[in-house]
């Protein structure tokens, strides 16, 4: 097929914007989980980075935008040639302190029923931060490495 | 077909949570509502079976964790079953395996409750 890049080779990214809600949650985890199929993750793989999408999505609704309506999520799918990266971009409030790990014991005794999305996507994801790209807009940013080895010239 | 559904069951002295379909931040709201009823009805030997779940976020799990404590003070627990794919690799990846007991079969975790 003549002018169509490879699958996963640096081809420009897919990009929504979606509504900043948890209605669009099951949106976000299926288009995201199809986007992981179709770059060549196996279905369990494409599940988890679903997952994990999922998670960064909630974090902006819940904490950047504290459930208020009206706002939006922009979502940036960037296939690359040894990770899938996935962006998640927002007008709402920076977090103020991501944890490095959790104690569930500690949220168990404390009838804690929050406090593990961000760790969840640390551990389905091999690479995750948020950024402040400029003056009132900040960024989820989800790598997964591509399965296999890493071609020659990486 | 509704994201959720959650049924729940008596077996013997436990009673078996079924959810069918997947559990966000969105969907959550139906699972919790169920386990703070059995709670707080005081039936606090409980069995989430796994089965029919596709995914779980971390919302689902958070609200196990949240009612874990309390309905072993009560004399019970919550424990998993039939876990699969995904949802019980996330279930071990999130350290759940270290907090829950777990079992293979939903027959299994009913049992697990006779001593105990």
């Amino acid at each position: 097929m003549e002018g169509i890049e490879p699958l996963g080779r640096d081809r420009a990214p897919l990009e929504i914007d979606v509504p900043a809600t948890c209605e669009c949650l099951s949106l976000v985890h299926e288009a995201t989980r199809r986007t992981a199929i179709a770059e060549g993750f196996d279905p369990s793989a494409a599940e988890e980075i679903a997952v994990a999408v999922g998670e960064a999505m909630t974090n902006v609704i819940e904490h950047a935008y504290q459930g208020k309506p009206g706002h939006a999520v922009r979502l940036r799918f960037l296939p690359g040639r040894d990770t899938l990266r996935i962006e998640l971009e927002h007008c709402g409030a920076a977090p103020t302190n991501l944890p490095a790990g959790v104690d569930l014991g500690r949220l168990a005794r404390e009838r804690r029923r929050g406090g593990l999305g961000v760790h969840l996507m640390r551990r389905l994801m091999d690479h995750v931060v948020h950024e402040e790209l400029a003056a009132g807009v900040c960024c989820w940013v989800l790598e997964r490495n591509r399965p296999g080895p890493r071609s020659p010239e990486s | 077909m509704p994201d959720l559904e959650v049924a729940t069951r008596r077996a013997a002295e436990v009673v078996v949570v079924e959810p069918k379909g997947f559990i966000n931040a969105h969907t959550v709201a139906e699972f919790e509502r169920v386990l703070n009823a059995l709670v707080e009805a005081g039936d606090v030997r409980i069995v989430i079976s796994g089965a029919h779940l596709s995914y779980v976020a971390s919302a689902g799990f958070g609200a196990i964790m949240g009612l874990i404590e309390e309905a072993r003070a009560g004399g019970g627990d919550i424990r998993v079953a039939a876990l699969t794919g995904t949802v019980a690799h996330i279930f071990r990846v999130l350290g759940f395996d270290r907090l829950c007991r777990t079992f293979e079969t939903e027959e299994e975790a009913v049992l697990s409750f006779g001593g105990n």
